[in-house]
């Protein structure tokens, strides 16, 4: 199970005794589009993260949803930068849904604080039990308003992503 | 390190995924709002009184508090959702034996949504065998009317620790 | 390289079985006294963590972390600012790494701030890093004439601090 080369290897350890998991479930992935016109009116909408930087152990489908291909502990970090941001849009969260339970983060008044280019972050991070075969998935809600509000990707730089590991 | 399941610290299988069901790792959250903890500025200590999760039996919902059973570095994740009010103002603190940290020192006034508003706080900390971790609202600039907000199915209000190394 | 004493160990093995790597990179520092005056105008700068809490494997040193082998890292970071005017309607704070920069932070700080001008922010991530590249923190306030906008330091605790490990 634990040897130095990387052919099936659980462990890698380095000469300094650091410890490197190269098939353990790990993935990150950030928006390369933006996403436009997705809420505002209270819509619930599942953010897509298309552009895959990592996926050890191929468990994210390459679009919004990650499976837990054993059961345990799994992390979840999720930043989303929102554009299109009115001062009607009083109310706003992001929210770790997987099949047993959800997390919200930022719950708050959207429009109160947008900066003066109508944007918005919204992040959170959690460690949740997950089952073999449970899913999770990030999402974006905002009212108040209309539905104008965006989700902000580029094909180079991270500002919307979402990552996760099995931790335990 | 074995195949079978007693006493089991590490989980191998074929398909390769490292698990450590033995390893500290809590997910406990408030399971029932609790009305006018803070807001006069009274640091009120939080008590998650639901567990989803805590391996190694480390968290105590009747106080609140995280001990720690191993010296190692712990990733600690956890939020507050209060109805705060015009004019509030404070942060969200966790006390762990060695130090203080705290986070999202900010005023409420323009955050005020439908009832809640969430604070967040992520850190690394070290924590020798033995220590305590407990996480405190301290809200400024009001009556004492500050609620915390929280469900279980909904996690809101959460205590997320764990010993990554 | 697993013993049940803390010698040369990478793991040290608790009575229930928990376990704790003693050699796994991770690192905890924060800013102990305040720096004034960093940002406010458009200024970026690069946040100073002249204080080690920890840092197990020796990766950080002079606001920089340095990543000693290819893996994954997770890294947090919380920026108490201080003297903020109501005129810093923008910004943002950033892990800039050598394969990315991660986004954090859009908001209108001069409507955050309490009466004392203050407002923490945090942000975390989930990065691949390959052996040898960096990983610092950085913060960008806008529109205010100036650069008035500190960063918060403190002896003993923890307004303004950067840490991180790796994670697989």
């Amino acid at each position: 199970m634990v040897n130095q080369n990387s052919i099936n290897t659980n462990f890698t350890v380095g000469t300094e005794q650091a410890i490197v998991q190269p098939t353990q479930p790990a993935f990150f992935a950030f928006a390369g589009l933006s996403q436009l016109d997705v809420t505002g009116n209270n819509t619930i909408y599942s953010v897509h993260f298309d552009t895959e930087v990592f996926d050890q152990n191929a468990d994210y489908d390459g679009d919004y949803i990650f499976y837990a291909p054993v059961t345990g502990k799994y992390s979840f970090i999720c930043t989303l930068k929102m554009s299109g941001i009115t001062a009607a849009m009083n109310v706003g969260k992001a929210v770790c849904k997987s099949t047993s339970v959800s997390a919200d983060y930022c719950y708050s008044n959207a429009g109160c604080v947008r900066d003066a280019g109508n944007f918005r972050t919204f992040y959170g991070s959690i460690t949740i039990p997950m089952d073999a075969g449970d899913n999770s998935r990030c999402r974006i809600q905002i009212g108040g308003g209309l539905k104008v509000a965006d989700v902000m990707g580029d094909a180079s730089i991270s500002y919307t992503n979402f990552g996760g590991m099995l931790e335990c | 390190m074995t195949n079978n399941s007693c006493n089991t610290y590490i989980i191998a299988p074929a398909s390769h995924e490292v698990t450590m069901p033995l390893q500290p790792a809590v997910l406990a959250c408030v399971a029932n709002d609790v009305s006018n903890v803070t807001g006069d500025g009274t640091a009120y200590t939080v008590i998650c009184d639901y567990e989803h999760y805590d391996q190694n039996a480390d968290y105590n919902t009747g106080t609140g508090i995280f001990t720690s059973p191993l010296t190692g570095i712990y990733l600690m994740f956890q939020q507050l959702g209060l109805n705060v009010f015009s004019g509030n103002n404070g942060y969200l603190k966790l006390i762990t034996s060695n130090r203080n940290y705290y986070f999202c020192t900010r005023l409420f006034t323009n955050f005020v949504a439908p009832g809640v508003n969430y604070f967040s706080g992520y850190t690394l900390t070290d924590l020798d065998a033995g220590d305590t971790s407990t996480m405190q609202a301290v809200i400024s600039g009001g009556a004492k009317s500050v609620d915390i907000k929280s469900n279980i199915s909904t996690l809101r209000t959460y205590f997320n620790p764990k010993l990554v190394c | 390289m697993v013993t049940q004493n803390n010698v040369n160990a990478s793991y040290t093995l608790g009575a229930n079985r928990e376990l704790a790597n003693n050699a796994q990179p991770a690192f905890c520092a924060y800013n102990s006294s305040t720096d004034a005056d960093q940002t406010g105008n458009g200024t970026l700068v690069t946040v100073d963590f002249d204080t080690e809490v920890f840092d197990q494997n020796a990766d950080f040193a002079a606001d920089t972390f340095t990543a000693p082998v290819t893996g994954r890292y997770y890294f947090v970071y919380q920026l108490e600012l201080d003297d903020i005017a109501a005129a810093n309607t923008s910004g943002n704070s950033f892990i800039v790494t050598s394969n990315r920069t991660f986004y954090h932070n859009y908001y209108d700080y001069g409507n955050c701030q309490t009466a004392a001008g203050i407002y923490a922010i945090q942000g975390n991530a989930q990065c691949d890093m390959d052996a040898a590249d960096t990983s610092t923190i950085q913060v960008q306030i806008n529109n205010g004439g100036a650069d008035t906008v500190d960063v918060n330091g403190h002896a003993t605790d923890m307004l303004t601090f950067y840490a991180g490990y790796l994670t697989v």
